[in-house]
């Protein structure tokens, strides 16, 4: 059941994280051609482009925890061999889950805050809580996830190579 | 407890517990932030929203999407056709062709491992078929696939800038000269070390052939690094050209991509975006916090008191960084330790973009070095060899990229002359 939801989330994530993508490179390729072509870039493109970066790298770094391919020191995974494997793994996600967990809440806190106050970015006249809203939502997806693994444990693919 | 403890003890769990690099940057951070300025983790969150909010860091999901739409079609054949025309005739000519062929598709890949399994899979067999050992075939690939993050556009030498604060621009035009410095001796070794074997004849009809075919391939990087070195592009409108010729080479001039996996490369941009991002952010909060408590400058002072001299110092940094290279990978050595060395070796009277290039090949050799070697563990899976030949086959090559990067490190000129 929740294995389901996750996969449905992923899907549902992977597909917005891959138009942001594509917004973005039109943008940039939009507003570099006109700049070029026409003397005059789009105002708005790159500052909106690097906020949809910004989402897009937020929820691709969902994406990785999916997959269980961020980045981390390998040196000391040999030492958890075996019938010691698996209590390995579920400690290993409860530290990531509470770090998580932990973001999570001071994200939203400090979302809550940029709303309070008002804050607006000028050149796309978007309220900045709207844009910095991804934090804490990536955060959250990701405690859900490491949650989730702290009671059914997986590994990174050995075939993944980047 | 003191915060220094406190560090240690978080970085003996991290380690221990193999946590992600996301979490250790975050809690070092965090530690720091609450300890020594009583601030809560709420200013991280700030730092990090802040970090991200660059237009440079646009360069980044673009190059690598350029970078994963060329990779997609038959771009590596060409290059290898392309390559072995151009070098028939030659003593060692297919080993001259498996090295430029690894370097020209590291640049438009920016990936080592990634260059090593496209270029590998076709090279390789190809090289032991013609009479290479098995060992010298193996370790040329594994050594050319490491030329990816020192051959422009590299998407380490974005993240350097962006923790050393140089230009983007300017490193990747310091990283010309020593791609061609590691390109030449990796060719002068594979002609020393070549099988006593019948060199083809050099055919014209074959090697225009091969340009028409690979033509497209090969104007990318020149395509790039032109524009970058003529001052007609920035990163980020170089990256921005890179995707649109890629998207033309591949869509309408190769015509060998298929929507789906167009489709599919945006979502493979995604994740290797998300893989960099939180990191890159979170070492940049950790970096600000390292600013404002003059962390950097501490060291420099501390280090001053240690080694007095220039010389001294780039051999004390090129012990570290190779050492640092076996037990960690490029984008986190980066990350970590770029702030805190750059300010040291200006100190010592280094060019800072100069430095940017000393610490990527350093890292760059780190991909062949074990325990976490990347392309030693690709090229065994790939090559069907145990890792331990693999480790075998690379040692006289490691040895040509350390005097390369003896060279470099001596020279400036050969960094900076392009700058």
């Amino acid at each position: 059941m929740i294995a389901r939801i996750l996969d449905y989330l992923t899907k549902v994530e992977r597909l917005f994280a891959s138009l942001l993508i594509f917004v973005l490179t039109t943008f940039v390729v939009v507003d570099v051609g006109a700049r070029e072509i026409m003397k005059t870039g789009i105002p708005w493109a790159q500052k909106g482009a690097v906020y949809m970066m910004i989402w897009a790298g937020f929820l691709g770094a969902i994406l990785v925890t999916q997959k269980f391919e961020h980045l981390r020191p390998e040196v000391a995974d040999k030492l958890w061999k075996s019938k010691l494997r698996v209590p390995y793994l579920r400690f290993h996600n409860l530290l990531v889950f509470s770090f998580s967990v932990a973001m999570a809440y001071y994200s939203f806190g400090y979302v809550m805050e940029s709303k309070e106050f008002g804050d607006r970015n000028v050149i796309i006249d978007m309220p900045m809580w709207f844009l910095q809203v991804i934090i804490p939502y990536t955060f959250s997806s990701m405690s859900l996830r490491y949650f989730y693994f702290i009671f059914f444990p997986c590994e990174k693919d050995p075939q993944a190579v980047h | 407890m003191s915060t220094g403890l406190m560090i240690l003890m978080a970085l003996i769990v991290s380690l221990l517990f193999g946590l992600p690099l996301f979490v250790i940057m975050g809690s070092i951070a965090a530690i720091c932030y609450l300890t020594i300025s009583g601030e809560s983790m709420a200013v991280i969150i700030g730092d990090i929203f802040y970090a991200a909010d660059k237009e440079i860091l646009l360069a980044i999901p673009l190059f690598i999407l350029a970078g994963q739409i060329m990779t997609k079609g038959t771009i590596s054949g060409r290059l290898i056709n392309f390559a072995k025309s151009l070098t028939a005739g030659v003593p060692g000519g297919l080993g001259l062709a498996a090295i430029l062929s690894c370097a020209v598709f590291a640049a438009i890949s920016g990936s080592s491992p990634v260059t090593l399994i496209a270029i590998g899979t076709l090279m390789y067999p190809a090289l032991v078929e013609a009479g290479y050992s098995k060992k010298l075939a193996a370790g040329a690939l594994s050594t050319g696939g490491t030329l990816g993050i020192i051959i422009p556009p590299s998407i380490p030498m974005i993240i350097f800038a962006i923790m050393a604060g140089v230009s983007v621009v300017d490193l990747f035009k310091a990283g010309i000269g020593p791609g061609i410095l590691l390109v030449f001796l990796l060719c002068g070794y594979m002609i020393y070390a070549r099988p006593k074997i019948h060199t083809t004849r050099f055919s014209g009809q074959d090697f225009l052939t091969n340009l028409r075919k690979g033509f497209f391939s090969l104007l990318m990087p020149i395509i790039i690094l032109g524009g970058i070195y003529s001052g007609f592009f920035t990163a980020t409108e170089s990256a921005a050209v890179a995707v649109v010729y890629a998207i033309i080479v591949e869509f309408f001039l190769h015509r060998e991509i298929t929507l789906k996996k167009f489709v599919m490369v945006f979502s493979e941009t995604a994740e290797m975006l998300g893989m960099l991002f939180l990191i890159l952010i979170l070492a940049v909060s950790l970096n600000k916090f390292m600013t404002l408590e003059q962390l950097p400058q501490q060291m420099v002072d501390w280090m001053s008191g240690l080694i007095s001299s220039k010389l001294g110092f780039l051999i004390a940094v090129n012990i570290l960084l190779l050492f640092v290279g076996c037990i960690m990978d490029v984008m986190s050595a980066i990350l970590v330790l770029a702030p805190i060395l750059t300010p040291m070796a200006v100190h010592y009277g280094i060019n800072p973009i100069h430095f940017g290039i000393i610490m990527i090949v350093n890292l760059e050799i780190g991909y062949l070095t074990p325990p976490i070697g990347i392309n030693l563990f690709v090229a065994s899976g790939i090559f069907k060899l145990p890792l331990m030949d693999v480790i075998k086959s690379v040692l006289p090559f490691l040895l040509v990229m350390i005097l390369g990067l003896a060279i470099i490190s001596a020279f400036p000129a050969i960094s900076l002359s392009f700058v």
